[in-house]
């Protein structure tokens, strides 16, 4: 009995490798050594490098089952692209200063750049098509904020193997956080046009996952857990060692992992290697926050301010008083 | 009567209502219209009033530029605080204090409040001479923190939360959002202790604010650290407040009408550029003077408002009797 129990959870084991897709793509902005931050400057959408007064992006391919057990990239067989704020498509330079796989690519304008690396292999007769993407923001606020809001709406490639599009909240500005809460929209599109029924999973880094499909708009909807954000005071008085910007400060908040996978019976070829399916898979990251009134109180507030208004009405009338002299008759003696 | 005679005459309490009922209107609602004067206004356009400015005071940015580590600061990258301050000193030039007196949201609501007060018929205070030279150093202090508070981050001798220090504390941050029906900054941040001290103390003072401005005319004015960052470059502005001291009978009308308490302008005879720190060019004590040509505003080198014999007149409502 006991051979036998070993046997079905080896089985079980090797058959999960034998048959495991190579692990999902992704794009990240965090620099594989803590160092380089230092090197760079941070805007709403991240740490950029400044050359010549442009921001320039860096992303790094990473790669794992989930986020907090993935690595980088050393090399990639496959092709960057990248959509430009005017929706023109370019190739992202590759950046050779580094030993791990990545890409840098200037920011001039305000408004939002969508990389994506797309990979294509195939395996067991099925042709698997990976693509990490990363929606990089550009605003700096030194340019002002009455910008045309059409730069918020987010861009599609029309001609992606598979695409995710974050749709945007209710007066979505470059400012805009998602918190806890927040219901999330996803809009999947296989080459331009909406994928129903596609499997989309949301994992945060702590591990929290929530599967769903896209419906028949390609929309899969999420809401932000309210999750228990690092504490990094706590963390400091547990005796952990804690990571601090610039001026102490840590960023309260969290990442999430967006897949999508599709699946159509295409046929063909690739490499001489024939196919009869076609798996087309996709993520993206992207971070949330707590929500904005945790951690504030607008009761105590109110009772400090009322505390103001006592004091000064109290302390002014008491002022008021004491300044009043008293009548005092004066006489002259003119004798 | 010429265009000159004409404003000389004009009876300046309508038309300065009217003027900061529009700045305010214009500042505090502007951004729905896509208006942006940019982020160096030297006037309390409060940059938390996100939805609505149309325009950011300076001590924002300020501050944050200020707050930036010390080796991006001192090199070639912290010319963006030396851009954002020659904005400033160029909107700054144009209107001097009247920043203040005419266009500054929280001193139109400080006068708002005043003339609910006088409605009500309840007397305003005064500070006695001895408290009010004790306290007009307040803003001056306040100033030196919103500069070093930041810089001491950049330096990483603080700790961030110390943020923006002033903005946390300025009674602004409150209460021009809430005009736009945003009541998101009335809360205190328990986030760390210095952010919770902040918030409360910021609330504290919001609460002194809205009494003090009820009993005080221009309560806030004189702590402002604005109205000192002001007068040190005030001899840079094309706009002056002058004086004739040997037309001056040394009345006091000009004091009593002074909304600051700024005893000088009545008693002092000798100095021809009369603006003081605590002068928020409102322009009253100009309005109210009987002698012809005592107080003047010069605009480049032109009188463009003076005392009149007739304006007095004219506004007092003796005009006929004097005729």
């Amino acid at each position: 009995m006991k051979q036998y129990i070993s046997f079905t959870l080896l089985f079980l084991f090797f058959s999960s490798k034998l048959f495991a897709s190579t692990p999902q793509l992704w794009f990240s902005d965090q620099p594989p050594e803590r160092a380089m931050v230092k090197k760079m400057q941070m805007r709403h959408g991240g740490y950029v490098h400044v050359d010549n007064g442009v921001d320039v992006k860096q992303l790094w391919l990473r790669q794992g089952d989930s986020l907090h057990q993935s690595k980088y990239l050393n090399t990639a067989e496959g092709e960057f692209y990248l959509l430009n704020v005017q929706e023109a498509m370019n190739t992202p330079q590759i950046s050779k200063q580094d030993t791990q796989q990545s890409i840098r690519f200037p920011m001039p304008d305000e408004g939002y750049y969508n990389a994506y690396f797309v990979e294509r292999l195939v395996n067991n007769d099925t042709l698997a098509v990976k693509t990490a993407k990363a929606e990089v923001l550009k605003h700096n606020c030194r340019n002002g904020h009455k910008y045309d809001r059409s730069l918020v709406n987010p861009h599609q490639w029309s001609d992606a193997p598979l695409d995710i599009v974050r749709l945007r909240l209710p007066e979505e500005d470059f400012h805009t956080r998602i918190r806890s809460g927040t219901e999330l929209k996803f809009q999947i599109f296989h080459q331009g046009k909406p994928a129903v029924g596609a499997d989309v999973k949301l994992e945060t880094k702590k591990g929290w996952i929530k599967s769903t499909q896209s419906n028949e708009q390609g929309i899969a909807s999420f809401q932000v857990i309210q999750d228990n954000f690092f504490d990094p005071d706590k963390a400091e008085k547990q005796g952990k060692k804690v990571e601090r910007g610039h001026g102490g400060r840590v960023r309260v908040r969290d990442s999430y992992l967006v897949t999508a996978e599709y699946q159509t019976n295409e046929a063909g070829a690739l490499a001489d290697i024939p196919y009869s399916k076609t798996q087309y898979s996709i993520a993206t990251t992207g971070r949330y926050y707590p929500q904005q009134l945790a951690g504030k109180s607008s009761e105590q507030a109110l009772w400090f301010a009322s505390a103001g208004m006592l004091v000064m009405g109290v302390g002014g009338y008491g002022y008021r008083k004491r300044r009043v002299k008293p009548f005092k008759e004066e006489s002259f003696d003119e004798h | 009567m010429s265009i000159k005679s004409r404003i000389d005459r004009i009876d300046l309490r309508p038309f300065r209502f009217w003027f900061q009922l529009a700045a305010f209107v214009f500042l505090v609602y502007g951004g729905h219209l896509a208006i942006d004067l940019g982020n160096s206004l030297p006037t309390f356009s409060c940059g938390y009033n996100s939805q609505g400015n149309a325009g950011v005071c300076y001590l924002l940015p300020l501050q944050h530029q200020l707050a930036q580590p010390w080796e991006r600061l001192f090199s070639p990258a912290g010319i963006v605080v030396l851009s954002g301050f020659g904005l400033f000193i160029l909107w700054f030039v144009a209107l001097n204090k009247a920043w203040c007196g005419f266009i500054c949201p929280l001193g139109t609501i400080q006068d708002w409040i005043t003339g609910i007060r006088k409605r009500m018929g309840i007397p305003y205070s005064n500070y006695s001479d001895d408290h009010f030279n004790k306290l007009k150093v307040i803003k001056y202090f306040l100033l030196l923190a919103l500069i070093f508070i930041p810089l001491a981050i950049g330096g990483q001798f603080i700790s961030h939360d110390w943020g923006v220090p002033f903005c946390k504390i300025c009674p602004a941050r409150m209460i021009i959002p809430a005009f736009n029906g945003d009541f998101s900054q009335w809360t205190i941040d328990f986030s760390s202790n210095t952010k919770m001290a902040l918030t409360a103390l910021g609330m504290f003072i919001t609460g002194l604010f809205l009494v003090g401005s009820f009993i005080k005319k221009r309560f806030f004015c004189f702590f402002c650290p604005m109205s000192a960052f002001h007068f040190i470059f005030s001899k840079l502005s094309i706009l002056k407040l002058k004086k004739d001291g040997s037309k001056c009978t040394v009345c006091g009308d000009c004091y009593r009408v002074c909304d600051m308490q700024i005893k000088p302008i009545a008693d002092d005879i000798k100095s021809v550029d009369i603006l003081r720190d605590d002068c928020i060019l409102c322009l009253k004590c100009v309005a109210a003077c009987p002698e012809e040509g005592a107080l003047k505003v010069d605009l480049i080198g032109k009188t463009v408002f003076e005392a009149t014999r007739g304006g007095f007149s004219k506004r007092m409502g003796i005009e006929k009797n004097d005729d």
